[in-house]
């Protein structure tokens, strides 16, 4: 079916930017340019003869409808439930918005006198404070600008404070459950991953790793708690402590801290340094892939150690930043960190306050209960360890019976508008199905959940190629992602036809 | 709920957290604040803040207050995208995918350069992530090259992520007269170790470089160019990197994106050549057809990211900017061929018609002899820092102290212009400088 240059309605294309292009056309009216052309000096070899070929020329309502109909092509957390394991997909709240939007706190540079930014000085200290008082933790920055970045930042602080003590250890112990990013970073540090393996329960298999640590050559380990299972790892004070025994440290992912807020605090668990996802955990927007926020918290051990600047208050009370630390690990950010974000995390934290963050951790585990207990109906649920906040299925038996995988039964779920849950994470098991409701979610939306999901497994019994050859009713048919890998086409090109 | 899934309460549902680690009591929070009482508390937080909302705005240094056009806002605003999450589904996610495309292209046509990615934190990090791939690319060349007229929090960063990789960090200084590149001292620094050479254009003092000849300097001795940019309106007047010999653009494209936002978030770009494209980091969106035969787009290439090769990804980086990406394609595709160029055509103007007026104070000194797009610096009779706040407490933002970044530059400052500073601001800028100077 060739591609036709039509306004997007459902089933139809909508033309990329440039092709909507033509010549003349501009979106946003400046001010006019008066005067002669300035002489800068520049050498006339550096200068642009003219704007790129093909870059775009539009009118303010074209580029407009153009975006709109683009929005229109998504899901989103405002139409309806996101249940993406790990992902932490609850409502971003307006209000969110209208903070962080507000001229004081956007229209702010970071190298203003500190003296004309005291307010925003004072939204980085308290959600500092905020975030070591909800996850048991002395010191905090907020300089990450991600939850990978975070992790990296962690993983520096853990391998400074050894060598600080003349320790070269590298190996660090990884569960075979965790985010990819996990490893990744423990690479970016010089550190060794090694995978440590889950036992049956889905749990660290606490004897493995004692064995392992025993040998001594273990400097850390990085968990994530609840697991990826969202099984709560309950020895976990006896692994931070045996590890702490072998001079080691303990790393917390902390994507996972919508089970614990108001519950329990990973700091009291023996965590040394966790990170946080502000755009999980704490309602920041999602974005459609950024940008995110990853904050690091740590105990005072390792306070010397946080990246600089620090926001730090003086005895007169005034705020300001500072370098001043010599056992920083220096810098991972250009600037502040993510202060946009900052404001919103804060935001939700002083709507909810401590009865509403709990009540929020406990929504979110009562709503995956009730979709472990309604969905174990029809599909395997492979560790029987109690639920925190998610739950992972797998579609072993599903495909056994019918031939009809995860990957078929993702696809089919967004007929029955809904975004499916995470697929094939963690690899631990087959089909992982991982399933986070949010406490967003109310009986009636998870009960409409659950009965798709039913009637996605009926078909797959009864008509296995409605499911197969799923999806039909979104705006695009299954997308063929091995035909993107093989024939590379990552941008559009003035003098390419578009009929592939 | 709870009776459906046969629990006796909620206590039972918490039982999986042994009872030593339940927390006694609630946490150490302040009250919770109802709709009101939140816009109240944050308003007054923003009070305390001087911003270019009413006051001017001469400060860059990496993160720079432009015209945003306000369907900008609007259309970031719409639930669809900015609640939207990662596009792992292609199917009900092509507005961002297609967005994301869009951005990629945009990219390379301003950078001149084949292929690009979904963006990167901010401008910092894509810097970072440049050296590295450069690094990857030439992995028997241990050493990079950088001119120390980089921004100095991208040379702070990439010292960070360099402390445990096997990789040497040169600076080649600049010659202090003109604020360019010392092309001797590159050339006796270059070698058949050197990976990469790494020159910002404009650079931090806001000096336009020769990128072209650098880049002649690095071929000549095998060695990659990365070039880069903080201030992307450059593109507006400059030839793209790659247009210039660059193999490498790393930049920040804040200045399209968002306004300063005290620090963040921002969005990173990174581009190359075609060849790289396999070892790029970060998410990459290409075209395909769907079962149907209709044109859709895709995240492709996952199997250099973490979620998949974990300890031998390209990098450890998973989200993008997202929506903050999103906000540069806007803003580029309203401004268009003809806006950008008026846009860059005002920052140069209004940069050098202050460059004139300033340099008139008496004891004001232009420091740089080389040509700039809107950002210089300046040396002023009294420190940098003291004339800020000074400036601060008359509605002026200006300058950046170069003392924040190198103390023996205490009397130095770095200004900016853009399409909002135009002569009127200028004005009240010149005279306040009468005033405190």
């Amino acid at each position: 079916m060739k591609n036709t240059v039509t306004t997007a309605v459902p089933g139809r294309q909508e033309p990329l930017v440039f092709e909507l292009s033509r010549p003349g056309k501009v979106g946003f009216s400046l001010p006019e340019v008066s005067g002669p052309e300035p002489s800068s000096g520049v050498e006339e070899e550096l200068v642009r003869e003219e704007m790129p070929e093909g870059f775009p020329e539009l009118s303010e309502t074209e580029v407009v409808r153009h975006f709109t109909r683009l929005s229109r092509l998504n899901y989103a957390i405002d139409q309806g439930m996101f249940p993406l394991g790990s992902c932490t997909m609850k409502h971003n709240p307006r209000i969110n918005e209208r903070t962080a939007r507000l001229p004081g706190l956007s229209k702010i540079h970071p190298f203003q006198p500190e003296s004309s930014v005291g307010g925003a000085l004072e939204v980085m200290l308290e959600l500092e404070q905020a975030l070591c008082a909800i996850t048991g933790m002395d010191a905090c920055s907020l300089q990450p600008a991600a939850g990978a970045h975070g992790e990296l930042t962690g993983m520096l602080v853990i391998r400074k404070r050894l060598l600080d003590k003349g320790d070269e250890r590298r190996t660090v112990l990884v569960p075979d459950s965790a985010h990819g990013t996990n490893p990744a970073s423990c690479i970016l540090c010089g550190l060794e991953p090694e995978d440590v393996r889950s036992g049956p329960d889905g749990r660290i298999d606490f004897d493995a790793f004692a064995e392992r640590v025993s040998r001594g050559d273990v400097a850390a380990l990085m968990l994530t708690n609840p697991n990826t299972l969202g099984i709560f790892e309950e020895r976990i004070a006896e692994v931070c402590a045996l590890m702490h025994e072998h001079g080691g440290y303990v790393y917390g992912d902390g994507a996972n801290l919508n089970a614990m807020l108001g519950l329990t605090r990973p700091g009291d668990q023996g965590i040394d340094v966790i990170h946080l996802n502000l755009h999980k955990t704490f309602t920041t927007p999602h974005g459609g892939g950024g940008p995110g926020s990853g904050p690091v918290a740590v105990k005072e051990e390792l306070a010397p150690y946080l990246p600089v600047p620090r926001v730090v208050q003086g005895d007169d009370g005034k705020l300001s930043l500072t370098e001043d630390f010599p056992k920083s690990v220096g810098r991972v950010n250009g600037f502040h960190g993510n202060f946009g974000m900052m404001v919103r995390a804060l935001t939700y934290i002083r709507e909810m306050g401590a009865a509403g963050l709990r009540q929020a951790a406990q929504d979110a585990i009562l709503n995956a209960n009730y979709l472990r207990h309604q969905l174990s109906k029809v599909l395997d649920l492979p560790y029987q360890s109690p639920t925190m906040h998610e739950v992972v299925f797998s579609d072993r038996s599903l495909e056994k019976r019918s031939g009809v995988t995860t990957m078929d039964l993702a696809k089919r779920l967004m007929d029955y508008g809904f975004h499916p849950p995470t697929v094939y994470f963690p690899l631990i098991v087959h089909g992982a199905l991982m399933t986070e409701p949010t406490e967003t979610e109310s009986r009636s939306e998870l009960d409409a959940f659950v009965e798709a999901v039913k009637s996605v497994c009926h078909e797959a019994a009864e008509d296995p190629e409605t499911v197969t050859s799923a999806p039909w009713n979104t705006p695009l048919r299954r997308l063929d992602e091995v035909r993107a890998n093989r024939q590379l086409k990552l941008r559009w090109q003035p003098d390419a036809g578009d009929g592939e | 709920m709870l009776e459906a899934i046969g629990a006796s309460g909620m206590a039972e549902l918490l039982s999986a957290i042994p009872e030593p680690l339940r927390l006694r009591g609630d946490l150490d929070l302040p009250p919770a604040l109802s709709e009101p009482e939140l816009l109240a508390r944050f308003r007054e937080l923003g009070a305390r803040n001087a911003s270019a909302e009413e006051c001017d705005c001469f400060l860059g240094a990496g993160a720079y207050n432009h015209a945003q056009s306000t369907s900008v806002d609007a259309l970031i605003s719409r639930g669809e995208f900015f609640t939207s999450y990662t596009p792992y589904q292609p199917e009900i996610s092509q507005g961002t995918l297609q967005s994301i495309y869009e951005f990629q292209t945009l990219v390379c046509q301003l950078t001149g350069l084949e292929v690009s990615q979904a963006s990167l934190y901010q401008g910092a990090m894509a810097f970072v992530e440049g050296m590295l791939l450069a690094s990857r690319l030439q992995k028997k060349r241990r050493r990079l090259l950088a001119a120390d007229s980089w921004h100095p929090h991208y040379l702070g960063a990439l010292r960070t992520y360099l402390e445990y990789l096997d990789i040497e960090l040169d600076l080649v200084p600049s010659d202090p007269a003109t604020g360019r590149i010392d092309e001797q001292a590159l050339a006796s620094r270059l070698g058949d170790d050197v990976a990469a050479v790494a020159v910002q254009s404009p650079n931090f003092f806001g000096v336009v470089e020769r990128l072209d000849r650098a880049a002649e300097a690095a071929h000549g001795a095998g060695a990659l160019l990365v070039a880069g940019f903080s201030e992307p309106y450059s593109l507006g007047w400059l030839k793209g990197p790659g247009e210039l010999g660059a193999d490498i653009a790393v930049g920040e494209f804040q200045a399209f994106a968002a306004p300063p936002s005290f620090g963040g978030p921002y969005v990173g770009v990174l581009a190359a050549k075609r060849n790289m494209v396999r070892q790029l980091p970060g998410r990459i969106a290409g075209e395909t057809v769907d079962a149907d035969g209709r044109r859709g787009f895709v995240l492709t290439l996952s199997t250099r990211e973490q979620h998949i090769r974990r300890s031998k990804a390209t990098s450890n980086v998973c989200t993008n900017s997202g929506l903050m990406m999103l906000a540069a394609t806007i803003q580029l595709s309203l401004l268009g061929k003809q806006g950008l160029q008026r846009a860059s055509q005002l920052c140069r103007r209004h940069a050098h018609h202050a460059l004139e007026r300033l340099a008139s104070i008496e004891g004001v000194q232009r420091v740089h002899s080389g040509p700039v797009f809107n950002e210089f610096v300046l040396e002023l009779p009294r420190p940098a820092g003291e004339v800020a706040g000074a400036l601060a407490e008359r509605g002026i933002l200006a300058p950046v102290p170069m003392s924040l970044f190198e103390e023996q530059r205490e009397r130095q400052g770095l200004f900016a212009f853009t399409e909002l500073t135009g002569p009127p601001a200028i004005e009240r800028l010149e005279s306040a400088l009468r005033e405190v100077l």
